[in-house]
């Protein structure tokens, strides 16, 4: 029986131990988003690929275009080709 | 939303429309998902713009969620002009609480043992979004559902999950209503931004490839289970996440099914997103051929504009819009599955052939909430300015109230996720072996794709696309990408 199942199945270990695993799991979730993260993003390279996100207005983890501003200009920029040029995307 | 759900016996005694109207988990995902658009509607006609100013709604500020943040997680809770966000995150849980109370007391539950759960369950969906709006963590487009799942993990597999939360585990409620605001922002009109070329990029090459992913995955993997396959084809070849979560929820597949699809393509995103870039640069190819390539293939819709700004502005562009169609194909994804399940998939392990009655029977009503919303909106958008206002100011702020009862859902999957069934997923492999071809497929076709429609019949218009992209940026843009 894995551990996985031993906690499914209700003969897990006793509170403080459980309570013990979840302080090390916020502990290690702690030291990666409060310490190594902000560090990270502080790398010359880094901080520079990052400006580039937020210089053109774009969302890396949108999960819909609503989400991405980046893509509502798009459209918009389209939209005026379109009125300008009728048949540039309609006609080969 | 389990594939295994007990199938109705036809000729048992089956409650009227109006008692299904009333009862029903699917029919209640519309009622609330209505009422939250129509208060949200309500509230932009409700508050006169300034003087030629855009229409926004009043409930703006009273419905948002943190934003991304950098050092301090502190700065997630800071608006733009320096104040702090805290109305708008308390609006959307008092929200959100009462429309799921209303839904729970609607189908003769207790709100106020929901109430009590779902105060945790939202805290929690608070502090996924923490995770998900650091900015390196959005920039490799590891989105919120992920953190979601993590979140509920690290309860599920410590502490275990309390009594008290189990009213409030409503994985598929909160995605169905999530579903039925979602189709506010399928906007049919958008359609058309970038003409034939687009659409045969985005409308021809993603359904051939989901399901010929789909039939390999059933007739030479033999996959064991049908939602699982379809999920996987469906997130590989449309848009991630959301196309996970929408056909999930139309083919009922079971969680484990639904965050294994979501594990598996955001980990090949990852991958796709530096890779692609590289490949590009490297064989010299043509800008728009090169976004359209990425928006074709890149799952996710927010790395598909992280990897064109690796590539130049105009792939960047094209990658974005070709994505943004491929989104709105959700809609039809999502109807089509639909009814092909309760229609061949679910009557096959019977054996029997269902009537028209019966297949209305068994569809998830929900999925009409969710085509209505689009159908309504889209013929908003397209009656001239000031429905496409009227529509923009409604999805500013129903995509935050749509996402938060996504970011709810998956940390209750990671709450409930079940290991055996996981596991079981997982034997011999299946899975990967079905996203990697179905990706390669996808990869080679809409190459192929891109290049003939911008590379050689829409040639005159690949190039007048990068002529306006650089028109305001006169050098090709730059490339920056971290070491």
């Amino acid at each position: 029986m894995s551990k996985f199942d031993r906690i499914q199945s209700g003969s897990a270990p006793s509170v403080w131990l459980r309570g013990g695993r979840l302080l090390v799991a916020v502990k290690v979730v702690g030291v990666m988003w409060l310490v190594v993260l902000p560090r990270w993003a502080q790398e010359p390279a880094m901080r520079a690929a990052l400006r580039t996100h937020t210089d053109r207005n774009i969302n890396g983890s949108a999960t819909y275009y609503t989400e991405n501003p980046a893509a509502l200009t798009a459209v918009r920029d389209l939209q005026q080709l379109q009125k300008e040029q009728p048949h540039l995307l309609w006609r080969p | 939303m389990s594939s295994d759900a007990p199938v109705e016996n036809p000729t048992a005694d089956r409650p009227s429309l109006w008692t299904s109207m009333r009862r029903h988990e699917d029919w209640w995902a519309i009622w609330i998902g209505g009422l939250a658009l129509l208060i949200i509607v309500g509230s932009v006609m409700w508050n006169t713009p300034p003087e030629g100013k855009p229409p926004v709604s009043a409930l703006k500020d009273y419905l948002a969620k943190p934003g991304k943040w950098s050092q301090s997680p502190i700065d997630a809770y800071k608006a733009k002009d320096g104040s702090f966000v805290w109305k708008g995150i308390l609006g959307v849980g008092v929200l959100s609480g009462l429309l799921f109370a209303i839904g729970q007391a609607g189908m003769g539950k207790s709100p106020i043992r929901f109430l009590k759960g779902f105060v945790v369950i939202f805290l929690m969906a608070l502090l996924t979004y923490l995770l998900s709006e650091q900015e390196i963590i959005k920039y490799y487009n590891l989105e919120y559902p992920l953190w979601g799942l993590l979140v509920g993990l690290l309860v599920n597999l410590t502490v275990g999950v309390p009594g008290f939360l189990q009213p409030a585990l409503l994985t598929e409620f909160y995605i169905k209503t999530g579903l039925v605001l979602l189709g506010v922002e399928v906007l049919l009109p958008n359609l058309i931004a970038l003409g034939i070329p687009g659409i045969c990029v985005s409308w021809v090459v993603t359904p051939v490839v989901l399901i010929t992913t789909f039939i390999f995955g059933q007739k030479v993997l033999k996959m064991e289970s049908a939602a699982l396959n379809m999920v996987i084809s469906a997130d590989m070849s449309v848009c991630g996440v959301s196309a996970a979560i929408a056909t999930g929820a139309a083919c009922r597949a079971k969680k484990e099914e639904i965050s294994l699809a979501i594990a598996l393509s955001l980990a090949f995103t990852v991958g796709m997103m530096v890779v692609q870039p590289y490949i590009i640069r490297l064989t010299g190819m043509n800008e728009v051929v090169a976004g359209a390539w990425l928006g074709g293939t890149i799952d996710s819709t927010g790395a598909v504009a992280a990897a064109g700004t690796l590539v130049g502005k105009a792939a960047e562009q094209t990658a974005i819009t070709i994505k943004m169609i491929q989104n709105i194909l959700i809609g039809a994804v999502a109807f089509g599955v639909a009814t092909y399940w309760v229609s061949r998939v679910e009557p096959g392990r019977e054996g029997v052939r269902p009537d028209p009655w019966e297949i209305w029977y068994r569809f998830p009503k929900f999925v009409l909430g969710f085509l209505l919303a689009s159908l309504v909106f889209s013929f908003l958008a397209g009656s001239g300015e000031a429905g496409n206002a009227l529509v923009t100011a409604t999805t500013a702020v129903s995509k935050d109230l749509r996402a938060w009862f996504f970011c709810m859902a998956f940390v209750c999957i990671g709450m409930e996720i079940d290991f055996t069934e996981l596991r079981r997923n997982l034997q011999g492999g299946k899975p990967m072996v079905l996203y990697v071809c179905g990706q390669t497929l996808n990869l080679a076709l809409s190459l192929f794709m891109a290049w003939l429609m911008f590379g050689v019949v829409f040639k005159s218009a690949s190039d007048e696309l990068m002529k306006k992209a650089y028109a305001e940026h006169k050098t090709p843009a730059a490339v920056v990408s971290p070491k």
